[in-house]
């Protein structure tokens, strides 16, 4: 699982780094670069029109842009945040080291019942509130409610 | 009990292809994510499905991916020279986006997809989409379709528009028969893999990616 962690970990020294651990990690980048930016884009509500017209670019071009993160270079990113949110690019970097461990597992995802999925999705809450295990489907609930009905209208014999 | 709970599965299963999924009662919503969400399960223990192995056991996970063999040894390896390697360590980080829960552009329209991650293939009632690793070129494909919000089955792939040295797969190119056919071999794997269950479909962004999501 943590193939990519221990690479990183023991690389000090003059242990060379496997090229696919620094293209994944150079993709890893461009993409957190491309999160970084929609999240300020989306949280600014800014339309993608407005911000074609405060970068002097046409619609397409922003549309592109905003599209994937593909042909970004930092001028890219410097530009798109002066646009976005009057702010300069500031690069950070972390240790892959210390951080700490999740403990969702994507099989969790798959759990209607798990707590965390209602950041953003209905589902999560609605399972809390409302599924009862013991609840029949309410097509049963409508068979014996017309069961019932049926066997009251019925004379005894 | 196990009557009633197959005949109220594929009475929903019915419902959900009259597409009527939104004006249902919650329970009956429940019973599709829960029938679609034990066969996936299936599926994983059976060994015809795989979660995407994460690089990094820090990352978070907001969402799910599960790969079929031919995309996992695709990720797994071996690799044959260096920008093998380095292009699948390029994959990987794409793939990883989406279930790290980044930001991912959808396309609805297709033939237009231009630079989305996501793009809805023609014909649209096929539910197939293909998630676009566009760096470096030639660009690569992998088909897949969306099992619940958030739940993406990768089940083929193909370089885009030229050969790769490491693969003899034909490149996709702008033929509409090599479409055709990654998308059927999509919808055939789907079948065998999960039978009797009904991809997400339709336009609404909402129903494939719960947040963190731009429609382009």
């Amino acid at each position: 699982m943590s193939q990519t962690t221990s690479l990183l970990s023991n690389s000090s020294g003059s242990a060379r780094i496997p090229p696919g651990v620094l293209a994944y990690l150079g993709e890893r980048a461009r993409n957190n670069c491309y999160d970084f930016v929609i999240r300020k884009f989306r949280s600014s509500g800014l339309t993608k029109a407005e911000l074609a017209r405060r970068l002097g670019k046409g619609a397409d071009r922003i549309n592109h842009l905003l599209a994937s993160p593909g042909n970004w270079t930092v001028d890219t990113m410097a530009e798109l945040l002066a646009g976005i949110a009057g702010e300069e690019f500031v690069p950070a970097s972390a240790s892959f080291s210390g951080r700490a461990q999740r403990n969702v597992t994507q099989a969790d995802i798959l759990s209607p019942r798990r707590d965390n999925i209602d950041k953003g999705g209905k589902l999560a809450k609605d399972v809390r509130v409302e599924w009862k295990f013991d609840a029949p489907p309410p097509a049963l609930d409508k068979i014996r409610e017309i069961e019932s009905k049926t066997l009251k209208a019925e004379p005894v014999s | 009990v196990y009557g009633v709970a197959r005949l109220t599965r594929l009475c929903a299963k019915i419902v959900r292809l009259c597409g009527k999924g939104s004006d249902t009662s919650f329970n009956w919503w429940l019973l599709i994510y829960m029938s679609i969400q034990d066969s996936l399960q299936r599926a994983v223990a059976r060994g015809e499905l795989a979660y995407l192995p994460m690089r990094l056991d820090s990352d978070p996970i907001e969402r799910a991916m599960l790969l079929d063999d031919e995309v996992k040894e695709l990720l797994s390896g071996p690799f044959r020279d260096i920008h093998h390697e380095r292009r699948i360590g390029r994959l990987h980080a794409d793939l990883e986006t989406f279930v790290t829960g980044g930001e991912v552009s959808l396309c609805f329209t297709h033939h237009r997809h231009g630079k989305a991650y996501l793009g809805l293939l023609d014909p649209p009632g096929q539910a197939t989409w293909d998630i676009r690793s566009r760096n470096p070129g030639p660009g690569l494909r992998v088909f897949g379709r969306f099992a619940a919000t958030n739940i993406f089955v990768a089940l083929t792939w193909r370089p885009r528009s030229k050969h790769v040295a490491w693969s003899s797969k034909d490149p996709l190119a702008d033929d509409n028969l090599l479409w055709r056919i990654a998308i059927h071999d999509c919808e055939e794997k789907w079948n065998r893999i999960l039978p009797g269950e009904v991809p997400v479909a339709g336009t609404r962004a909402e129903n494939y990616v719960s947040d963190h999501f731009i429609v382009v």
